[in-house]
């Protein structure tokens, strides 16, 4: 099948399949129209010679191009431009074919003197399996009976000799062994597989007697493609004395030797070579082999589909080159018998296969799971007077959140928290970069809005064109009760005050008991997202932290958390949750993890959940905060801008 | 769901989306963005006016857009952003890198004539 394609000019985009003949030009009759006043009428046309199309140019104004050449008469390679006035068309030969790893080529042929009319000698309905539904009469003798009983046993010992192989190639280089062990006359077996994306034919396995073949071409009828994989049908054909001779008239008795290249470059078929033996040795003795499932008519040959409940996962070939005894059709009742069982086997092999990929990627995300797990801190720190808590709960699917204490002096401590846009492995590894990115630049840089943006510069020139970084980092100065905070496009810290810093602080440490429900403060200062601009600035501003304070940090996952109705938890219920806690900040963390649980119920988690708590208790942990804190003495209250 | 709309209004291309920009969606749209960049476009104007949802990989595909645009010394303007959206271009501080305009025709107007 060849198509004509237009690539620029008033049609551009139209594909045209060719037939014998088709004429362009600007008449509404051509076969090809291009609406362009200065292409003529009947321009140019494509005519079908055998296996050839040939491009003629009618008398045109303006000419026809081929690949910028001027032409009168072409013979069309596959990819030739052809250029006529303003438009332009490729040629395109389109052949079915795929390839493997065993370096055989499909090509399936519907051209030339026989690729459309392969003679066969039989064919029965494969889907009738005729070992089970043809009945042997009693008047059909001793022989007839015995005959259909040695057939079921062969059909019984192959499936039992295959049915245990779980390994696909050898699964089918046994199933080809036996078929030449059954077919004695046979010398040689293909089995091709249908690619079930592409529906294109792959060759998987080619057994000779004497053992295996090398890499080759493999060209197979149109006819037999038809027979076989659309009606399901197993064929005889080749064979015939008759045909023998009608094909090969006009051709050399003899083989032409070839090189490996022009044999993989042939596209039609010579007939010297059609009816010559179907494996060619090449001139060098590498294992360049060309094999003809075309009308090679000094062999006979079988052809059945394997067929499963219907579907045709392949086809198996048999050839024999021994003319005294061609197959026939008790011969092709027995190999529909054999391939149906085949087809079976092959199935549970491909299932198995399936189940085998499915296994490694399931060990494969655990491994990124665990990998992720320990770019992760471990235990938070311990700093007396303080509380800090952490939850990180990872999604099914490999997400992209992180958290991390960094210890930077023995009063100032980096809390960072993060989302890598996006999912899978691709965002586990930039999240095990960027942790480590940001542990060395904290380590060197003071300044929370420097780490920010080194560690945007670093994102944003990475290359990773659709991914970027949410993330929120706080250096905590235990000795000066403050925090600076830089965010990037993160959700805004929440802070629970143990008392509005409006109102005035408690005239004895003991009424603190009566103090006012918590209040919540959103802190949002915030500045672009990493990675998406290589120049951009952040921002940072310092909070005061006081007693009995508890600051929240987290992912959306906390906020997106979706139930099974699909709705989402959203900020308002964690600002609830947070202000509903009691005591410090492992009871505020386990308090909003709780409310998040609650609300999610069965429904599957699809996003990383990260938490981060922390807060200033005093040195004591409490169950409740009913106590008054009396330990510290606490700073003034208010903000301070760093 | 999502669906889009490339057109050419003189020398710049406004790509037109409505519908979910999300995990799903994105792979449709990223051959047009291949497109814009084959094609050398350098003045884009993304109309997200039709557009009700976008998640962190819808962004990221108008990131990385907007990351192409820029390598090829081009610009991507952003139109119409509302509701969801706008939430999401909001708590990512988008607007600090995209110039966000209310509507086509004003994001139109801010490429060099």
């Amino acid at each position: 099948m060849a198509i004509l394609v237009a690539t620029e000019g008033p049609e551009a985009g139209g594909r045209y399949p060719l037939e014998t003949i088709c004429i362009i030009g600007r008449s509404s009759r051509c076969d090809v129209r291009v609406s362009d006043p200065t292409v003529s009428r009947q321009h140019c046309r494509i005519v079908r010679e055998g296996d050839q199309f040939i491009i003629e140019d009618l008398g045109s104004g303006n000419g026809t191009f081929v690949n910028d050449h001027l032409v009168v008469r072409h013979t069309l390679r596959s990819a030739d431009e052809i250029r006529i006035a303003r438009s332009k068309f490729r040629f395109e030969e389109k052949l079915r074919r795929g390839f493997s790893e065993l370096g055989h080529i499909v090509t399936v042929v519907d051209q030339g003197p026989l690729g459309g009319d392969v003679p066969i000698k039989d064919r029965i309905d494969a889907e009738q399996n005729p070992l089970l539904t043809r009945k042997v009469q009693a008047t059909q003798g001793r022989d007839a009976l015995v005959q259909a009983y040695e057939r079921l046993r062969t059909v019984y010992a192959v499936a039992g000799a295959i049915g245990t192989i779980l390994d696909q190639d050898e699964l089918l280089r046994e199933i080809l062994g036996h078929m030449l062990g059954v077919f004695t006359q046979a010398d040689r077996g293909v089995i091709m597989s249908v690619d079930k994306k592409t529906g294109e034919l792959v060759p998987r396995a080619v057994r000779r007697k004497q053992g295996e073949a090398g890499p080759g071409e493999i060209l197979i009828s149109r006819t037999i493609v038809n027979e076989v994989l659309e009606k399901k049908r197993a064929v005889i054909f080749g064979g015939d004395e008759e045909t023998s001779s009608m094909l090969t008239q006009g051709g050399s008795s003899n083989v032409r030797r070839r090189t490996p290249t022009r044999l993989r470059g042939a596209k039609r078929l010579d007939p010297e070579v059609v009816g010559q033996p179907s494996f060619v040795p090449t001139q060098d003795s590498s294992p360049h082999w060309r094999q003809h499932v075309t009308g090679a008519s000094m062999y006979s040959m079988m052809s059945a589909p394997l067929l499963v409940r219907g579907e045709v996962l392949g086809v198996i070939h048999i050839t024999s080159a021994d003319l005294a005894t061609p197959f026939e059709r008790g011969d092709l009742d027995l190999l529909v018998g054999i391939a149906a069982q085949a087809a079976i086997a092959l199935q549970n092999a491909e299932m198995h296969a399936e189940l085998l990929i499915r296994e490694r990627l399931k060990r494969d995300i655990e491994l990124a799971k665990e990998i992720q797990r320990r770019f992760l801190p471990g235990a938070p720190p311990a700093t007396p007077g303080w509380q800090f808590a952490a939850e990180y709960v990872p999604a099914m699917a490999i997400g992209g959140d992180f958290y991390d204490f960094i210890p930077l002096s023995p009063s100032r401590l980096g809390i960072l928290i993060g989302d890598v846009s996006g999912k899978g492995v691709s965002a586990a590894l930039l999240m095990a970069r960027i942790t480590s990115e940001f542990r060395i630049l904290a380590a060197t840089e003071p300044e929370p809005r420097v780490v920010m943006a080194r560690a945007n510069v670093s994102l944003a020139s990475a290359g990773y064109e659709g991914l970027f970084v949410t993330a929120c980092y706080v250096v905590l100065d235990t000795q000066a009760r403050s925090m600076t905070v830089c965010n990037a496009g993160h959700l805004p810290p929440l802070v629970r005050r143990a008392r509005p810093p409006s109102l005035p602080r408690p005239a004895a440490p003991h009424l603190a008991a009566h103090k006012p429900a918590p209040v919540i403060e959103r802190l949002d200062t915030s500045s672009l997202a990493l990675g998406v601009l290589d120049n951009a600035t952040f921002e940072q501003e310092t909070f005061t932290i006081n007693l009995g304070d508890v600051v929240l940090l987290m992912t959306d996952g906390v906020v997106e958390a979706t139930n099974a109705g699909g709705a989402q938890l959203g900020f308002e219920a964690v600002q609830g949750a947070l202000a509903e806690a009691l005591g410090g900040a492992e009871n505020a963390l386990a308090r909003v993890v709780d409310g998040v649980k609650q609300f999610v119920g069965a429904a599957p988690q699809y996003d990383d959940l990260t938490a981060v708590c922390f807060g200033l208790d005093g040195g004591k942990k409490r169950a409740d905060n009913t106590q008054p804190y009396a330990v510290m003495a606490e700073p003034g209250d208010g903000v301070a801008n760093g | 769901m999502l669906t889009f709309l490339k057109e050419m209004r003189g020398s710049v291309l406004v790509l037109s989306l409505k519908g979910n920009l999300d995990a799903i969606t994105v792979p449709e749209l990223k051959p047009e963005i291949d497109g814009i960049i084959t094609d050398r476009r350098t003045a884009v104007v993304v109309d997200l006016a039709g557009l009700t949802l976008i998640d962190s990989s819808g962004v990221g595909a108008i990131v990385s857009l907007f990351k192409r645009v820029r390598a090829l010394s081009g610009d991507v303007k952003v139109a119409g952003v509302t509701a969801q959206p706008k939430e999401i271009f909001r708590l990512l501080r988008l607007d600090r890198a995209f110039d966000i305009h209310p509507t086509v025709e004003e994001a139109m107007a801010k490429f060099p004539r």
